[in-house]
């Protein structure tokens, strides 16, 4: 049988080991915390979420059969923390986009050292790209994002939302398409993205 | 990301589409995945993962989180033990106290607090038992429920004797 290092790992946070939190932590926190800044939410709300959805693990956890997808339940279990706190903004402030707050993402990225003008590129990109997915209706950008970010099939998507695969996959298409058109209608090329990395924190 | 081909079989199973649409639509989306791949490069500062690592340490533990919950419940269900208690004696019925012979004039005033329980149920059975009179009094008929027969005589006596009657037509 081989040695599943995430299933240990699981099975110690079930036992309540602070030290197998941290380290599940270490390896999906960037991810999720980038699956938050995409739906929208300001880098701290990010990180507020990222800690609440951890802590949220520690009780769920003990629910939790490991059958291999692991990371598509965790991002299902981020994306209805998320939800609920769209929802609790909704209700408190009718705030139905946080455009504003957005504007946090965008000068961080702005504010990394703009100095190489492939950086400068880069950041252009992943603006362009934020903005053809604030264009997208709450709930089809949570799903491509959930998609992208949790690595989750049309078939878990298609469970998760309770919607006939067919919905799934018409709306993941319709909305990448969207994506595309927008982001391709500036008629840049993409640049080779591999060898750039920028700093949200640098 | 690589789901599409694997993904290609279920989906011809499930939709009513053929395999070249679906071929089609996957490749569109995998167009939109790998954009979404190249554009994707935020890096995230391993500083904010310790901070939020730090914080998790010090959150109390699941178990000690169950078990004060399970306090909570606890002391929920005993609250509300003491007001279903308290509610309970507060709705009993009265029933007269004890008579302590000791003192004279505590006596009487057992007493007359007695006649005073006494009075007040043969009144409420009084009262009662007028209702169930009035109420086996009433010549009750189907008509008078489910309003007058189109067919036969109508008798508009016998209706208005009725306090249930309603709205009639009277003839």
């Amino acid at each position: 049988m081989d040695y599943d290092p995430l299933a240990e790992k699981i099975t110690d946070c079930q036992k309540g080991d602070r030290e197998a939190f941290a380290w599940l932590l270490q390896q999906y926190g960037a991810r999720l915390y980038r699956f938050f800044l995409r739906l929208n939410y300001s880098p701290p709300d990010a990180e507020d979420l990222l800690q609440d959805l951890f802590i949220r693990l520690l009780e769920k956890i003990h629910g939790y059969n490991h059958n291999g997808r692991f990371d598509s339940w965790l991002f299902c279990v981020a994306a209805n923390l998320a939800r609920n706190e769209y929802r609790k903004r909704r209700r408190r402030g009718g705030i139905v986009s946080m455009h504003d707050e957005q504007t946090d993402l965008r000068e961080a990225l702005v504010s990394a050292e703009p100095t190489a003008p492939e950086k400068l590129q880069l950041k252009e990109q992943i603006d362009q790209l934020q903005d053809a997915l604030e264009q997208l209706p709450q709930a089809d950008r949570e799903l491509i994002i959930l998609r992208h970010y949790g690595k989750l099939s049309f078939k878990e998507i298609a469970e998760h939302y309770r919607m006939p695969i067919g919905t799934v996959l018409a709306k993941v298409h319709r909305s990448l398409k969207h994506i595309r058109n927008i982001m391709l209608q500036n008629d840049k090329p993409i640049p080779n993205l591999d060898k750039m990395r920028t700093g949200l924190y640098p | 990301m690589n789901h599409n081909k694997i993904e290609l079989g279920e989906l011809l199973e499930q939709l009513d589409l053929d395999e070249n649409q679906i071929r089609q639509t996957l490749a569109d989306i995998q167009r939109g995945d790998e954009l979404l791949e190249q554009c994707d490069r935020i890096v995230v500062d391993p500083a904010l993962i310790n901070r939020v690592a730090a914080r998790l340490r010090r959150a109390p533990t699941s178990q000690s989180h169950i078990a004060g919950n399970r306090w909570l419940s606890v002391a929920a269900l005993a609250a509300s033990l003491l007001i279903v208690l308290g509610v309970t004696i507060l709705i009993k019925p009265a029933s007269p106290p004890a008579i302590s012979l000791g003192d004279e004039s505590d006596s009487y005033r057992q007493q007359a607090w007695m006649r005073e329980f006494e009075i007040k149920r043969d009144v409420d059975d009084m009262i009662l038992s007028e209702v169930l009179h009035c109420w086996s009094e009433a010549e009750w008929e189907v008509d008078d429920i489910l309003g007058p027969k189109n067919d036969g005589p109508q008798n508009p006596l016998n209706v208005g004797r009725s306090p249930w009657s309603g709205p009639r037509f009277v003839e």
